[in-house]
């Protein structure tokens, strides 16, 4: 509950009900000769059965401020208020006797002017009256004057309590004030307060009720302020009055205490009013740095992505720059209009509107939006909607970040469709390979044939150049046969894809079985143990293996025994085999070249071949995710080396 | 007419050489001809003396695609020997006509006409003689 709304509820209804208690307390006084509850302190006013009067009604009227439906016995009431105070200072001015002052009750105690109430009380209550009724007016200038009033009651209601309590003796006092009763000075500064408090124009309700720093020093120095000197002023004429201290001094000791005191206050109220003021400047300070973080991070954002805010409506409240060079609109076309690069005709109305499902949870949205610009052309946008919260924590705006990905799709587009293309050049080329080679053969066989039976037919008849002539066409033939074939072979690779198990072992005794002749003749010995099942295209497999052992036992050194060594290492991700021989090697320079397809070091007539083998193999091992490479220098054999991946799946 | 004096030719494979050395004969422009089968071979031969002499003959005739040291590699090398040792007029043989770069490459490294398409004939071997030679020709 604020301060307020506690003022209303429980501090208003408590001074009305008080003052209802007090007056009532002080008829019945009158009605049953009771003077202490009359005066209170003994020998001074006693309150008058009008007075009493006057407070009845005003409680009653406390209780009623703030009903709406009660402005007529209120305004009532008030009325009557007033009338009491105006008679009474009638009596005063033309000293007549109205019937007014002992019209209920005789007052039998008071020495002069028997049953009337002071002129301060009877000013006081026209007072009254016109707080009351500016209370309810909705007439500015009246209210301004009930307030205005309101002061001038409460200053004297205050003067009279001071002087009570000072005990200044009634005969001292001035004849304004002579007959005021403690306590209706007391009601009379309590109901004149919580008249100013309720006054909605009030500076007092404003200053107590707020959180401000000035209500706080306000709250903070007023009761200080108000009970200090009244305490001191209290001490001082006590101890003048036993006579310990004569006037001047205590004129001196007031002033002398007070005004420092008074500056101790202010100066510890201040002081923390500095500190909190610092902590203002600080906080501000660092405020305005977070401000100009921020508005860099937008500059940012600005220059790199295409922003804008809608409504719950989807209608634009504000666009970047970029949004304008992406969309070709202008600031004007788009504010207040709907978002146009989001609603483009391109997307479904359900895409739509999951989307706007998604946002008014206030979660997230993210995906790819095709659009178009003014121009009519097409525009892909990566898009981030992010619903915004206002203070009632419902999402009315919705920010939106997109980048225009146009660039990245076209390019992707295109690269599918080249990769359509490469893929059935490909295709054309396999075939072309396959085709061509088969019809190449043709031919050859009816050369190779027919040249056989002429040479059976003639063969006495040739000397030795025929017969040179006649073997060197007939060695061009079979050359060419072999190199169809290979040229066949390696166009083949890559088009089984079917991969399995492959017992690398069975492999090998099999290769050795197909080279049984050559391995007697060179004397070879073909060295291997307990090698890994891999995972591979079998033929592919079986072709690695056959090239490199046939090239181990082509390029064998004269008058050595051939060794030839497979091994192999195993790794994480791949397995490494090493096939080793000691054969004749090969020069450093020509290293890099020789998995090049058709690429020879050596003549034909040294050693036998079409140099596409390790090209053969090459290709093999790029299919199978691996590596090939060679370690070798001349005269000191060669050692093949190639990886095969582990992560190739059976099928 | 006065006949060329020496040709090397540069051929990996034998039944080339021996082909083109059938042909040169029966020409009949030619007195002596004798064949290689690398560069490394036509090199060591040209940089060698004869009876005190270097063997320099007035045309070489060259293979492209040789293994080990093609044609290209091995005209780096001859470029580096001493004129005296260079052969007077260098022909690339060309495997048909196929490979228009290996034919750009030797116009640019040699000059027009300074190829021919395998295999030689007795026709393009009297051309490419006439033209390198006319002297020879001239009576």
């Amino acid at each position: 509950m604020n301060k307020e709304k506690v003022f209303k509820k429980i501090i208003l209804p408590f001074v009305g009900g008080i003052s209802i208690i007090i007056s009532l307390s002080v008829l019945i006084g009158w009605g049953i000769n009771y003077k202490p509850i009359l005066s209170i302190i003994p020998g001074s006013s006693t309150m008058k059965v009008n007075t009493a009067i006057v407070f009845l009604f005003g409680g009653i009227n406390l209780l009623l401020l703030n009903n709406k439906n009660t402005s007529i016995p209120f305004n009532l009431l008030s009325v009557i208020i007033g009338f009491i105070g105006v008679f009474t200072l009638y009596e005063y001015f033309f000293n007549s006797k109205l019937s007014i002052d002992n019209l209920l009750i005789f007052d039998k105690f008071s020495t002069e002017n028997s049953g009337r109430m002071s002129p301060a009380t009877a000013f006081n209550a026209i007072l009254l009256s016109i707080i009351f009724l500016s209370n309810k007016t909705k007439n500015e200038i009246f209210e301004k004057i009930g307030l205005l009033v309101a002061k001038f009651s409460l200053v004297i209601s205050f003067t009279a309590i001071v002087a009570f309590l000072f005990s200044i003796p009634t005969e001292n006092r001035t004849t304004f004030y002579k007959t005021m009763a403690i306590h209706t000075s007391i009601l009379y500064f309590a109901q004149t307060l919580v008249l100013i408090l309720n006054h909605r124009k009030s500076v007092l309700s404003k200053l107590l009720f707020s959180n401000y720093s000035g209500s706080l020093i306000f709250k903070k120095l007023l009761p200080i302020i108000l009970l200090a000197p009244l305490v001191f002023c209290y001490l001082i004429i006590f101890a003048i009055n036993e006579k310990t201290i004569n006037v001047e001094f205590g004129i001196i000791t007031f002033i002398v205490i007070n005004i420092p005191l008074t500056i101790i206050i202010i100066g510890s109220v201040s002081y923390n009013l500095n500190k909190v003021n610092k902590e203002e400047i600080e906080l501000n300070n660092s405020l305005i740095k977070t401000n100009n973080h921020l508005s860099l991070f937008k500059e940012a954002l600005d220059k790199v992505a295409i922003i804008s805010i809608s409504d719950q409506n989807g209608i634009i409240k504000y666009i970047n720059d970029e949004y304008l060079s992406i969309s070709g609109f202008s600031r004007k076309e788009l504010i207040g209009n709907t978002n146009r690069l989001i609603n483009s005709e391109h997307h479904e109305p359900k895409f739509l509107s999951q989307l706007w499902n998604t946002i008014n949870e206030g979660k997230i949205w993210k995906g790819k939006i095709k659009s178009k610009n003014k121009n009519g052309d097409f525009i892909y946008l990566d898009c981030t909607i992010v619903p915004l919260k206002d203070e009632d924590d419902n999402f009315t705006e919705f920010f939106s970040i997109m980048y225009n990905i146009t660039e990245r799709i076209e390019s992707e587009k295109l690269r599918l469709k080249y990769i359509k293309t490469i893929e059935s050049k490909n295709k054309e080329l396999e075939q072309y390979t396959y085709i061509t080679s088969h019809d190449l053969q043709e031919p050859l066989n009816t050369i190779i044939g027919y040249i056989n039976i002429f040479n059976e037919k003639y063969e006495n008849k040739f000397d030795e150049i025929d017969k040179k002539i006649l073997r060197y066409i007939v060695e061009a033939s079979l050359r060419m046969r072999l190199l169809i074939k290979n040229v066949l072979d390696y166009g083949r690779i890559g088009q089984n894809t079917k991969t399995e198990e492959i017992d690398c072992n069975i492999i090998i005794e099999n290769i050795k079985k197909d080279f049984e002749s050559k391995i007697k003749i060179n004397n070879a010995k073909i060295l291997y143990k307990n090698l890994p099942t891999i995972i591979g295209v079998k033929s592919n497999i079986y072709l690695l293996f056959q090239n490199l052992i046939s090239n181990a036992l082509k390029f064998t050194k004269k008058n050595t025994n051939t060794e030839i060594s497979i091994s192999f290492l195993e790794n994480e991700d791949f397995w490494t085999f090493k096939v080793k021989d000691n054969g004749i090697g090969i020069e450093e320079m020509y290293l890099s070249s020789i998995f090049k397809i058709f690429k020879r070091l050596h003549n034909q007539n040294t050693y036998e071949g079409t140099g596409i083998g390790l090209a053969h193999c090459k290709k093999i091992i790029d299919i199978h995710d691996g590596k090939i490479w060679v370690e070798s220098s001349i005269n000191n054999g060669s050692s093949f080396y190639f990886t095969i991946s582990k992560k190739i799946k059976i099928g | 007419m006065k006949k060329i004096k020496s040709i090397l030719l540069v051929d990996d494979t034998e039944a080339i050489n021996y082909l083109h050395q059938i042909i040169i004969e029966k020409s009949g422009l030619v007195e002596s001809c004798i064949a290689k089968t690398s560069g490394e071979a036509a090199l060591e031969y040209l940089s060698t003396k004869l009876d005190g002499k270097y063997p320099k003959p007035q045309a070489l005739f060259l293979d492209i695609n040789m293994p080990r040291m093609n044609g290209w590699e091995f005209l780096e090398e001859y470029f580096k020997l001493p004129i005296g040792q260079q052969a007077d007029v260098i022909v690339c043989m060309l495997t048909a006509s196929l490979n228009l770069d290996d034919k750009e490459r030797a116009e640019k490294l040699l000059g027009k006409n300074h190829f021919a398409n395998k295999p030689l004939t007795v026709e393009k071997l009297e051309e490419i003689l006439k033209r390198h030679f006319p002297e020879n020709f001239s009576s």
